[in-house]
């Protein structure tokens, strides 16, 4: 009579040694995978008081008529690469400057999301970048205002997960 | 109003064609009392230089200098016109610079990592990662495994983070700093600690000397860069930045 009560004892240890094995293994394998990809460094995000910020910023540079005094992440390195990094960084700046005597004022600024990080090719391959529209109003003395869509690309600065403005777009409509 | 740091000339916006004659009196009242300001300042500043070099003679015996000097940093003997004449590094404070030119990247492949260690990405991840690194490498022993076991070493200055333009390129040298010893930087939101650098020495970099940091941030700007962020998050409002002086092992 006691023999088949310690077989049935027997079996249902097993059962439960196994499914506690079964167990820890599947806590195992998703420790190893399921949490790989997640980024213990993320970016931090690009706000639009952020946004806003640069753009006042760039647009007062802009409005100097000079590339040199326009916010955007320059290379300062000391790779020989520098200065021609530099001068492409000028030459996307002098692009999008205000004819002569005129001047910009910023309407409005609209987030885009992410954007093409090869939109920045003179910087060493960025895996993302963020853009946002700066809505403008050109004034030249004697003209009526126009309107003009400049567009910021910004990438990872690389310090605390912050962006850096890094690239000017005319935007045509 | 426009202030060049450099030079203390003032000038009027770049859109004062644009304002009324009434704004347009306003900015030059504004402009003549702000070079009245800067003059006075700079009378105040020789004053105290003098005073100084006055003071230090005294107190340390030692003979007056051969020229006026005329900033504390002639005072002081920080150069303003060419690098530091090389210091004399002991082997554990040159071994640590040697790895960070060696790791910090280059023009070829400048988010360069030594495999021998995980690398935490250029997102911002990866900066105390590469001090540590760079540490170990002057002779330093591990503290633990954990997050919090770190060193802190001893800031010899702090300096407030204003508008880059503002930056002195040489404050980690005036602040002491010697090539092997850490930049913190605090950041714009927050004021805490969010980036790391190894300060490595000067350089002259398009026409001007400047103090110079190899690190792990954005590739292009992680070998012997100049120690002046350019993005926002790390001037203006609360940022500041904490030179640190770290001893080696030996030193």
């Amino acid at each position: 009579m006691r023999m088949p009560v310690i077989k049935h004892t027997r079996t249902t240890v097993a059962i439960a040694l196994a499914l506690i094995l079964i167990g820890l293994g599947a806590s195992a394998l998703w420790y190893l995978y399921a949490t790989e990809d997640v980024d213990p460094y993320p970016m931090k995000e690009y706000t639009a008081e952020m946004q806003d910020k640069a753009a006042k910023g760039i647009v007062a540079g802009l409005n100097t008529h000079n590339p040199d005094n326009v916010e955007l992440t320059r290379n300062h390195s000391g790779d020989p690469d520098r200065e021609a990094d530099n001068a492409r960084i000028t030459e996307n700046i002098a692009a999008v400057l205000p004819p002569p005597s005129c001047q910009y004022v910023l309407v409005n600024v609209d987030d885009q999301g992410e954007q093409d990080p090869a939109t920045v090719p003179w910087f060493s391959g960025p895996t993302q970048a963020r853009g946002f529209d700066m809505k403008l109003q050109q004034l030249c003395p004697g003209q009526q205002p126009t309107p003009r869509t400049i567009r910021v690309i910004a990438i990872p600065s690389g310090m605390g997960g912050y962006w850096a403005e890094a690239a000017l777009e005319e935007r045509r409509s | 109003v426009e202030v060049d740091q450099s030079t203390n000339q003032v000038s009027p916006p770049a859109n004062y064609d644009y304002l009324d004659d009434a704004t347009k009196a306003k900015v030059g009242q504004k402009i003549a009392d702000l070079r009245t300001r800067i003059a006075h300042a700079l009378t105040e500043g020789d004053r105290i230089d003098s005073d100084l070099a006055r003071a230090i003679v005294e107190a340390s015996g030692t003979p007056a200098p051969t020229k006026t000097p005329t900033s504390l940093g002639d005072l002081l003997g920080v150069p303003s016109n060419g690098p530091l004449p090389p210091a004399p590094l002991s082997e554990q404070r040159r071994r640590a610079i040697e790895y960070a030119d060696r790791w910090a990247g280059n023009s070829s492949d400048p988010h360069r990592a030594n495999s021998d260690y995980e690398n935490f990405g250029d997102g911002g991840g990866d900066c105390t990662n590469f001090a540590s690194q760079v540490m170990r490498a002057g002779g330093f022993k591990d503290v633990g495994d954990g997050i919090d076991d770190w060193r802190r070493g001893d800031a010899v200055g702090t300096s407030p983070m204003p508008a880059n333009g503002a930056l002195d390129p040489l404050a980690p040298s005036r602040a002491g700093l010697i090539p092997g010893d850490l930049i913190y930087y605090r950041d714009t939101a927050s004021g805490t600690i969010n980036h790391t650098a190894v300060y490595v020495g000067q350089q002259i970099q398009g026409g001007r000397l400047v103090d110079i940091v190899d690190q792990h941030a954005n590739g292009d700007n992680n070998f012997r860069n100049d120690w002046m962020p350019d993005n926002p998050g790390f001037t203006g409002g609360s940022a500041s930045v904490e030179f640190v002086h770290v001893t080696y092992p030996g030193e």
